[in-house]
């Protein structure tokens, strides 16, 4: 009797502790593995996607927004008349049949069919009623204007993890800012799969910040009809075109031919997301004489009408000889015709005077060899040479604006500094930033240096007024307005020398020319009709400023 | 041991209860999940339909477009402004 019990009480003893060894397993070992199937089968955790801000013009336009798309899927397995679907999609979306049909005949579950499909594409599709088909909503990157301003405002485009990233200009510069941090959603479902919303936990989304532009949506139009005629009308392989506000430094229109489109910038090749005005070195040629000029006359080492001693003839410095640009000469001319003519030996008579060091100087002042600071992404810069690299002919040469690399923003925003009195501005493209609960950070103006006096600054305008009264561009200047202007017509260095047929004709100015409101700066990219600045970019600039004078209501100066 | 018989089925009774209040909440909580639900579906309709026409507004009201269209339409763009800077006397009393 004893032994039986004691065998009854043995095997329930085992009984038991194999239980509590078992439940000690699956309970405290296999704690973490069966807490996250249970947690897969009951809960779910959803992305709460933060919306990307949006891109304005200075009147609210949006240049850049989002947009509801869908993404059509099937499963082929639920399909039972795959030909007909597949004759019916391709009528509705204007995709080849076959294509659809390939994609129905693989043996999957989930197939994509069609992207980027608007709200009434979905509709009519889904009153087709087929089994079997089925959209995913998707947040679209969107813009209204296409391709206006692409450069500036970039793109998006997906990083190595597939996620969207802003590339190039404001959607690039101010990715963070735009992009947001995704939420998520915790629930918990009952066994029929309801949720149940007392067990929901979330974790706030902030969507991202709206960024107000200083871009005038009229004036980047008119900027960008007026560059694509005159590229057209000149043959030019490209060009670009900028215009700023003087006082503020606020960039009121960018724009550069050819362009692409953001929304298919996959269509296009990586050298067209380039901002020109931001990214491309060239040489200036004679439209950086009035910065040269400017910084002589703030020297006190020339006036308007200093005579020029060497400028009978072709300057020689050392092996080279300096030639003016049409192999005239003009003995005794002043300052003020130097700047007329655009006179080269003038100009190296102006470098000799003031000096290297000064001549440097003068140009670290205008920002020549640094960043200016624009908010945009890409902005590259030119380095100015140690002391020790310059030769006699490098300083006489650059005195007319070859053998230095500069950007086209970097010579905007020096001419702007005479056209603001001898402020240099930091060029600016963000106007205020919109937070996602409605506050707004304003950017204001900044002032970067005086690189040359108030004196010195009206003393240069009135010389670049001269210049396109009497000057090469004076057939297309506008009537009963005083503009302060200069021509370029600079040569593009190949291979160690310079390409004998192609130029990069320029215009940079400001006007009206006593009170500036606008500073522009127009580049036309090797013209085929004529490779002159005052033959091509001038007339260029004169028609996009007679359009802005009559936007802006500006009154005639006489 | 009345009173341990009473207690007892004190305490059932009221388990009883409180289980009967449990199934009714959980099962009201899931019922108002299920309208929830469907409230939300019809937010994210009307969300979508909004934002369908935001885009329509958008791309009616760009620059390309308007101009697009006033061009194919026959509109041409003037070169003759009159701005007047001083006033001008358009109407006398005899």
């Amino acid at each position: 009797m004893t032994y039986r019990i004691t065998l009854i009480v043995g095997f329930f003893t085992i009984a038991y502790l194999a239980l509590i060894s078992r439940l000690f397993y699956w309970q405290v070992l296999r704690y973490a593995d069966i807490k996250q199937i249970a947690a897969a089968q009951n809960s779910e955790s959803i992305t709460l996607p933060a919306r990307r801000g949006s891109i304005l013009a200075s009147d609210d336009f949006k240049l850049a927004t989002n947009k509801i798309s869908y993404l059509l899927y099937a499963n082929p397995k639920l399909v039972k008349d795959k030909d007909y679907l597949a004759d019916k999609l391709s009528s509705l979306l204007d995709i080849p049949k076959a294509s659809i049909s390939a994609q129905l005949s693989k043996d999957l579950f989930w197939v994509k069919l069609a992207n980027n499909l608007d709200m009434s594409s979905k509709d009519s599709i889904e009153g087709l009623r087929i089994k079997g088909l089925g959209f995913q909503e998707n947040s679209l990157r969107y813009y209204p204007e296409s391709s206006m301003a692409a450069q500036l405002v970039g793109f998006v485009g997906k990083d190595q993890n597939d996620q969207n990233r802003g590339y190039f200009g404001v959607e690039g510069y101010y990715d963070g800012q735009l992009k947001g941090r995704d939420g998520r959603l915790y629930v918990i479902h009952d066994a029929l799969g309801n949720t149940i919303l007392n067990e929901v936990r979330e974790e706030k989304r902030i969507d991202g910040r709206d960024i107000a532009l200083t871009i005038d949506r009229t004036i980047q139009y008119i900027a960008e009809k007026q560059l694509k005629d005159g590229l057209d009308q000149y043959e030019a392989d490209g060009g670009s075109i900028v215009i700023m506000q003087p006082k503020t430094g606020k960039i009121l229109a960018m724009a550069s031919f050819p362009r692409f489109d953001p929304q298919k910038y996959y269509d296009f090749e990586g050298s067209f997301y380039k901002n020109p005005v931001i990214s491309n070195l060239y040489e200036p040629g004679s439209t950086f004489k009035v910065l040269v000029m400017a910084s002589a006359i703030d020297a006190g080492v020339v006036k308007p009408d200093t005579k020029c001693p060497i400028c009978s003839q072709a300057v020689q410095i050392g092996e080279y000889k300096i030639k003016t640009w049409n192999d005239k000469y003009f003995p005794d001319t002043t300052m003020t015709e130097v700047l007329m003519h655009s006179d080269n030996t003038g100009m190296v008579y102006v470098g000799k005077q003031l000096g290297f060091n000064k001549f440097i100087q003068y140009l670290r002042s205008f920002g020549i060899g640094s960043l200016t600071g624009i908010d945009l992404e890409g902005e590259t810069t030119g380095i100015i040479k140690d002391e020790k690299d310059w030769y006699p002919i490098d300083v006489a040469t650059a005195t007319f604006g070859q053998g230095i690399s500069i950007t086209p923003i970097q010579l905007i925003t020096a001419v702007n500094a005479i056209a603001n009195g001898g402020v240099l501005m930091k060029p600016y493209v963000v106007d205020h930033v919109i937070t996602d609960e409605g506050k707004t950070i304003e950017v204001n103006p900044q002032i970067q240096q005086r690189p040359i006096s108030e004196v010195s600054a009206k003393v240069m305008t009135e010389m670049m007024v001269n210049a396109v009264e009497k000057g090469e561009a004076k057939w297309t200047k506008l009537k009963n307005y005083k503009v302060a202007g200069k021509t370029g017509t600079a040569q593009i260095p190949v291979a160690g020398h310079y390409d004998p047929r192609n130029t990069l004709a320029s215009f940079v100015g400001f006007f009206p020319a006593d009170d500036p409101q606008i500073t522009m700066l127009v580049l036309v990219d090797k013209p085929k009709k004529s490779i002159y600045g005052a033959e091509t970019a001038a007339p260029i600039f004169f028609n996009t400023a007679s359009e802005i004078i009559n936007y802006y209501n500006i009154p005639p100066t006489y | 041991m009345k009173l341990l018989y009473s207690i007892v089925g004190l305490l059932f009774i009221t388990a009883l209860i409180l289980e009967g209040v449990n199934i009714y909440l959980s099962n009201k909580i899931s019922t108002d999940s299920i309208i929830a639900s469907k409230l939300q579906a019809r937010i994210d309709n009307a969300d979508e339909q909004i934002s369908a026409l935001n885009s329509e507004v958008l791309k009616y009201s760009s620059y390309q477009v308007v101009s697009n269209r006033a061009m194919a339409l026959g509109f041409q763009v003037t070169r003759n402004y009159i701005s007047l800077y001083s006033p001008l006397q358009v109407a006398v009393s005899k």
